[in-house]
């Protein structure tokens, strides 16, 4: 009933004095970009143009399809996985090219890149709209960031466009043995719908991109993540997804090619094989 | 004055009463509430189907069809039970014999040095017993941290070594290394104390008679304190085998809930499969696969403990 999206939060200061005067409109772009933010940052050792820790799968994916792949789709009635296809592998190969931007990270994923961003030694991280206040939040980061911090909607190979986000929220639901499944249903008819969303629009984004105008009017923070929200990508739609996920082999993957361990080539194929026997167990 | 008259003792003492096993019976009942009755579902588990949906459990009532053996057919197949369990074995013997050694030096320590040191020892021993495993694995995280760890800005101190921004947990051999320092180093403490008590009741004039008779310290320590350590060493060694056997919170927390394939133990692996992926009865399975593995060990465990009570 309300969603997230994620957004590049950068460090305007230090990409001002790199040089870098504008938000950049594709990826090419903002790799050249990166590319001046380090050579400014040289002298220190342990300054990431770009945090992108090698377990981020959200951001991972969101290369993939933003290439034109998808992680697994249906084929005569079975998963197949298709991250070994070349749009897929396109996907990982700019993904990898923001990775070589971080020190240190490929072995964790996103869940401190806030406190490792609020030590100053980082230019951009990829992360939803709420964390430029988990940067700056006077127990756990550095409020003084605040004023040096700006965000732009991840750009795609095409001016204009944008890579796809994952659209992460929260959902409601009835219980199927639920005694009065009737009203349950009736009460999220209600909370969901356009008049609850367009109040609820002014503080989260909304169940509905038509709604976003309203979220983006709502302040000028809101315009990136806005904007970020009107592409976006979501997992495969089958209840064996839960598995992949605990069995962490999208994880596993992107550490392998984070750290080179092994090519996206090869980690790719892996993780199709396990992604074809984990979504179609049982059937 | 009347002489008091002997008590009267019955024939057979307290065993024929039937005495004893009236005492342990609140403990044994609680005992096979809380333990017993897992150990029940566990092995019933692992006889069960596995269903592929991850909460088929619930939706049948708690137990799915019958199949025998073929779980464990299943997991004995799989190459990543055999890796995995081959890697279990590995971290135990090192963890096991680190353990122990330094626990024995520890030990040693505390006998020859003055009141004072030993009391300020035995209490910082105390106080690294007393971290919780959970506590001691963040702490060991934050200090091997790749971006912001004190470890590796030390070691970027010592000249020629270029430890900045160096990732411990990228190779799981490193990784395993760190977590073993962290199993060790709350393992210590139990084994010093234990050896250390151990030590004090090596008769003292067995081994004034070994010093009289012109044997060095070492050979003192062969073959007089190390007979009488023996027993003492044999329980604490199978202890520390069990435990480091099922290591987990160490490992779990190391890798923020997400070990990779390189750092599956039995423990995290039974975990993962079981309780990460909703696979209870495969997760039964590995843990009736484990007790097997344990109960040989624990074989020598009670052996010992029937040794010391028959001395006694």
């Amino acid at each position: 009933y309300y969603a997230g999206s994620r957004v590049v939060i950068y460090r305007k200061d230090l990409f001002s004095k790199a040089g870098v005067t504008s938000a950049p409109t594709t990826l090419a772009e903002l790799t050249a970009d990166l590319d001046k933010v380090k050579a400014a940052n040289a002298s220190d050792k342990a300054f990431s143009a770009f945090y992108m820790p090698g377990k981020y799968w959200y951001a991972a994916m969101s290369f993939v399809y933003g290439a034109g792949g998808k992680i697994a789709e249906q084929q005569g009635g079975k998963w197949v996985g298709t991250l070994e296809s070349s749009q897929a592998q396109q996907g990982l190969a700019a993904w990898q090219k923001l990775t070589s931007y971080s020190v240190g990270g490929a072995t964790k994923d996103e869940a401190d890149q806030d406190a490792i961003m609020a030590q100053g030694h980082t230019g951009a991280i990829l992360g939803n709209g709420w964390e430029v206040g988990a940067v700056t939040d006077p127990k756990t980061g550095k409020p003084a960031l605040a004023k040096d911090l700006a965000t732009f909607a991840l750009p795609s190979n095409t001016a204009g466009q944008y890579t796809p986000s994952f659209l992460g929220g929260s959902d409601l639901a009835v219980p199927a043995k639920a005694s009065n499944a009737g009203l349950g249903a009736a009460w999220i008819k209600y909370y969901t719908d356009t008049t609850s969303q367009t109040a609820l629009a002014k503080f989260a984004i909304p169940n509905t991109t038509s709604l976003l105008s309203v979220y983006e009017a709502a302040g000028d923070a809101n315009k990136s993540t806005g904007e970020a929200a009107k592409n976006t990508w979501f997992v495969p739609n089958t209840p064996n997804w839960a598995n992949v996920e605990s069995g962490n082999v999208l994880q596993n993957m992107l550490e392998s090619i984070a750290s080179g361990k092994s090519s996206t080539a090869d980690a790719a194929k892996a993780a199709d094989t396990q992604l074809a026997g984990i979504l179609n167990a049982g059937s | 004055m009347r002489r008091p008259r002997p008590r009267n003792r019955p024939s057979g003492g307290l065993r024929s009463s039937g005495l004893p096993y009236l005492l342990i019976l609140p403990a044994s009942l609680v005992l096979a509430a809380v333990a017993a009755w897992p150990l029940v579902k566990i092995i019933q588990l692992s006889l069960q189907k596995q269903e592929s949906g991850k909460y088929a459990l619930f939706h049948s009532g708690g137990s799915t069809p019958f199949v025998g053996l073929r779980n464990f057919g299943n997991v004995l197949s799989d190459s990543t039970f055999w890796t995995v369990l081959s890697r279990t074995l590995v971290f135990t013997v090192i963890n096991v014999i680190l353990s122990l050694l330094l626990g024995l030096a520890i030990a040693i320590l505390l006998n020859r040095v003055s009141t004072w040191a030993r009391l300020i020892l035995t209490g910082v021993l105390l106080f690294v017993w007393a971290v919780p495993s959970t506590v001691s694995t963040q702490v060991f995280y934050w200090m091997f941290s790749s971006q912001y760890g004190a470890v590796n800005y030390l070691l970027n101190g010592v000249p020629g070594l270029h430890m900045r921004g160096h990732d411990w947990f990228a190779d799981p051999h490193q990784g395993l290394a760190v977590l073993t320092a962290v199993v060790v180093w709350g393992a210590i403490p139990l084994l010093a104390i234990s050896l250390y008590a151990g030590i004090t009741q090596v008769p003292k004039d067995v081994l004034e008679a070994a010093r009289v008779d012109g044997a060095g310290a070492w050979q003192a320590f062969r073959s007089v304190t190390w007979p009488f350590l023996r027993p003492l060493l044999v329980i604490l060694t199978t202890l520390s085998v069990i435990w480091d056997f099922g290591v987990f919170n160490q490992i779990w927390f190391m890798r923020d809930g997400h070990p990779e394939p390189g750092y599956q133990t039995l423990g995290i692996f039974m975990y993962s499969q079981g309780i990460g992926s909703s696979h209870y009865n495969l997760g039964a399975t590995v843990g009736v696969l484990m007790m097997a593995c344990l109960l040989v060990v624990m074989v020598f465990y009670i052996k010992q403990l029937f040794k010391i009570g028959d001395a006694e």
